[in-house]
């Protein structure tokens, strides 16, 4: 064994042995030798009832980041590779079906003929018209 | 609890509590269980590099985690608890073991989960900065330091840390069993002064 593992190993006999006194200690003498007044008692419990709320908390936000990541994550598997061309190939696109509406549903043809300014506008569109089957992958009218 | 878990632990098929039943049960905790707690934290911390109220929050965290631990369901979640922070101290320690330069205190065993609390902050004092650096044999010794002048705790410090029997302990410091009861007291008093935001 080496000498650091050695000490780990020490350290933790230690921890073991003190942590075992505790458990034998009766719930007065506990209190009489860690927390001496009701005010020290009151505050070691709301700091650890605190604790406790700020880790669930945490665990929560970490949770919420991971499931957002996820959503992220499988949105972003099924965009068109359309999404990624030029703003002006992408206006270009739009106005050819706006032009052309064939056999878009209603409601696509007038959001094209809307002439979409911002670029999330035409990234929803133009996912709407691959979904649709309008486009291709790479924004070639079908 | 009446709500019969529904979880089972992937390895060993042992029923486990639900995310939700375990923070109940951690919620439901009583006063003189979480003042037990606080205080075992600190000293399971001890070496770790974490405080005890890292370590506290540490088997909270690791436990909430989805693919963390997992607190079986005829455990008390304070025992669980208490076993957790013994487990993530000892990974601590073992990841120093293993960061140390090649040849020294080489470790072949798996790696540890990765913290999930931030680590703590710089030392304050450079009294409390050769405690609290991660370097075990500096911890030892700062121990056995701290009751040179009291050879009563002393004796009780080098019989845990060696994992002696009471008995031995008492030989060791020529104490009878009130006076070894003292000495422990104080040596549980000294660390948790020493060690109250420290591990």
């Amino acid at each position: 064994m080496s000498k650091d593992s050695d000490a780990r190993v020490k350290l933790d006999l230690l921890g073991e042995a003190l942590a075992k006194d505790l458990d034998e200690l009766s719930d007065e003498e506990l209190l009489e030798e860690t927390a001496a007044t009701d005010e020290e008692r009151q505050n070691t419990v709301s700091h650890m009832r605190s604790l406790v709320e700020k880790a669930i908390a945490t665990s929560g936000q970490r949770r919420l980041a991971k499931a957002r990541q996820a959503y992220e994550a499988a949105r972003g598997k099924g965009r068109a590779k359309v999404i990624a061309l030029p703003q002006a190939r992408k206006k270009a696109l739009i106005a050819h079906f706006a032009k052309n509406p064939q056999a878009l549903p209603k409601e696509l043809t007038l959001a094209a003929r809307n002439e979409a300014d911002s670029e999330a506008d035409l990234d929803s569109l133009l996912q709407d018209l691959f979904e649709l089957g309008a486009i291709d992958d790479e924004g070639n009218p079908r | 609890m009446d709500e019969k878990p529904r979880e089972l632990n992937n390895r060993s098929g042992r029923s486990v509590l639900t995310r939700d039943e375990f923070i109940t049960a951690l919620r439901a905790v009583s006063t003189i269980g979480l003042v037990r707690l606080k205080e075992k934290a600190k000293f399971r911390a001890l070496g770790s590099g974490m405080e005890g109220d890292d370590l506290f929050q540490e088997a909270i965290l690791r436990t909430l985690d989805e693919d963390g631990r997992k607190c079986p369901s005829d455990v008390p979640v304070h025992i669980y608890l208490d076993n957790a922070m013994r487990s993530i101290a000892d990974g601590e320690r073992k990841k120093y073991v293993r960061e140390r330069p090649a040849g020294v205190g080489q470790s072949d065993e798996e790696p540890d989960e990765e913290l999930l609390v931030d680590p703590p902050d710089q030392a304050p004092s450079p009294a409390d900065t050769a405690l609290a650096r991660i370097e075990l044999d500096e911890v030892l010794g700062a121990l056995e330091q701290m009751f040179a002048s009291d050879p009563e705790a002393e004796a009780v410090i080098l019989g845990d840390l060696e994992g002696w029997s009471a008995n031995e302990v008492k030989d060791l410091g020529k104490m009878d069993d009130k006076q070894y009861a003292a000495a422990r007291k104080r040596v549980r008093r000294g660390l948790a002064r020493k060690f109250d935001n420290r591990g």
